[in-house]
């Protein structure tokens, strides 16, 4: 089954070490709810005030790597028999950053998230054009924060640690002038690939993405 | 909408977790499963203690829709020094058998298993069928329900619209129930509000344990047990209900009925509701 995408509103961050989110403090203006959003939350905050025609409804969000320096902070606490943290447990799931947004903007409605290593970004396309098709606008987003301690001894190929891609779609009956694929920038996690190359020609364009389940 | 469901379902009794070169761990099931059988696609959720639930829901709208005939769905979750430390450190771990919606409920019990449903588009007159999924999101706090479970109502509520199914309909309710004081009273609160005291209520957690991501495909299938068996599932270890207007089962209980709901809530106040019934036609 084909299904046509109008992308009605796209934006994206990429960050070598950290992304810009200059207006964190304005978007969220709470202190206490602010100390408590992951690296992750925050870039999803920061493309929800970047992005058109999407207040709040049905989002669906991916990630192949979900919550890292969260998790990776749990583990070294574990390796050093000190106490585990619960607000990084309950910030280790990986739902959380759209958890998060969902409170921020009193958003009561499905929210779902995936992850399918290098497949995330398509399977995040395929699952939102499938919802699509309700007749409903979604958000699709998808994200990696990869800058935790160390992670340049284990790092060989991404140079943007922090990248997130939020597209606002509706299915369409107009003929699509862009497929799937992946995007040119080298050096991104290819988790976020084929949402960032659509993000991409949306900056250039008006499009209709064909997208296959 | 008909996704006849076949069962299978077991419990591991080791633990090991794979982790796939490129360290994707949460779409290596999926992904080993699609190296060895050629699937058409796969997809892996994570949204904690749903995401079972969710891939059900997922398979349940690829079917209706027309994507696919026939999906498999695999809910899993293994035991984790992560997990279990994480749940102490928030409390909410009980050192005793668990006791969801007791008044002396310490607490949960985390457990892990398997459970592989496959749905077919093949409606038979007797068949059980997925009729329908709801999700909702409470837009309230990471960790904690909205104390009067307005996210789980509205959850419960879109799934029953799925197929017009009214609240008196629903005979039981496979509850998500953990055995924590915050989700026991939201969750009996919601079904309280949306169904009164009609249908029949228990929390088979009391049983399995909590399986966290394996939960929702795992109350699947005892859903459509009870279903096919006409039998509704007990809460074991129930003794003196903390609300008082619900009608929690104690014991197995036989009695000819059509739906069964199973409610799965989980960190992030994310929500999902499946409607399950008895094919009434060929």
């Amino acid at each position: 089954m084909r299904i046509n995408l109008e992308i009605l509103s796209s934006a994206y961050l990429l960050g070598e070490s950290s992304a810009p989110i200059p207006r964190i403090k304005e978007l969220v203006p709470n202190m206490m709810f602010r100390r408590r959003l992951t690296p992750a939350s925050k870039l999803l905050v920061e493309l929800l005030s970047r992005v058109e025609h999407f207040d709040k409804g049905r989002i669906v969000c991916g990630s192949a790597y979900g919550e890292l320096g969260v998790s990776a902070s749990l583990l070294e606490a574990m390796k050093e028999g000190s106490g585990v943290s619960p607000s990084d447990f309950q910030n280790s799931v990986y739902n959380t950053a759209v958890s998060y947004l969902s409170i921020l903007t009193q958003n009561q409605s499905e929210i779902l998230t995936l992850s399918s290593g290098d497949k995330t970004a398509r399977n995040v396309l395929k699952a939102g054009a499938l919802k699509a098709l309700d007749g409903d606008v979604l958000l699709l987003l998808c994200f990696e924060t990869l800058n935790m301690p160390r992670i340049a001894e284990v790092n060989r190929c991404i140079d943007y640690l922090e990248s997130a891609v939020a597209l606002v779609v509706r299915q369409s009956d107009r003929q699509a002038n862009l497929h799937v694929q992946q995007s040119l920038t080298k050096g991104i996690p290819l988790s976020i690939s084929e949402m960032l190359f659509i993000a991409q020609e949306a900056e250039k364009k008006a499009c209709v993405v064909e997208v296959e389940l | 909408m008909v996704c006849n469901v076949r069962r299978k379902f077991f419990f591991r009794d080791h633990s090991y977790a794979r982790v796939d070169p490129k360290g994707h761990i949460i779409h290596t099931i999926a992904s080993s499963l699609d190296e060895a059988y050629g699937f058409k696609d796969d997809i892996s959720f994570s949204t904690a203690c749903t995401s079972s639930a969710n891939a059900l829901g997922y398979a349940y709208e690829v079917m209706k829709k027309g994507v696919y005939q026939r999906v498999l769905v695999v809910g899993f979750d293994t035991l984790s020094s992560t997990t279990v430390l994480g749940f102490d450190a928030l409390g909410v771990l009980s050192t005793q058998p668990c006791r969801p919606f007791d008044e002396a409920c310490q607490g949960m019990n985390v457990s892990e298993g398997i459970a592989v449903l496959l749905l077919e588009h093949a409606p038979t007159k007797g068949c059980v069928q997925l009729k329908g999924v709801g999700y909702s999101s409470d837009a309230h706090h990471m960790a904690q329900p909205s104390p009067h479970g307005e996210g789980a109502i509205k959850a419960m509520q879109n799934a029953l619209a799925c197929e017009g199914v009214l609240p008196e309909e629903v005979a039981y309710i496979n509850a998500h129930g953990t055995g924590t004081q915050a989700n026991d009273k939201s969750e009996a609160c919601a079904i309280e509000t949306l169904f009164g005291a009609q249908p029949f209520v228990s929390s088979t957690k009391s049983i399995t344990g909590h399986t966290l991501g394996a939960a929702g495909a795992l109350e699947a299938i005892v859903c459509a047990m009870a279903l096919q068996k006409q039998i509704i599932p007990p809460s074991t270890a129930l003794q003196t209900p903390e609300n008082k207007a619900l009608q929690f089962v104690y014991e197995p209980y036989s009695m000819p009925f059509r739906y069964a709901l199973s409610n799965s809530l989980a960190f992030g106040g994310n929500n999902t509701s499946l409607l399950f019934g008895v094919c009434d036609e060929d």
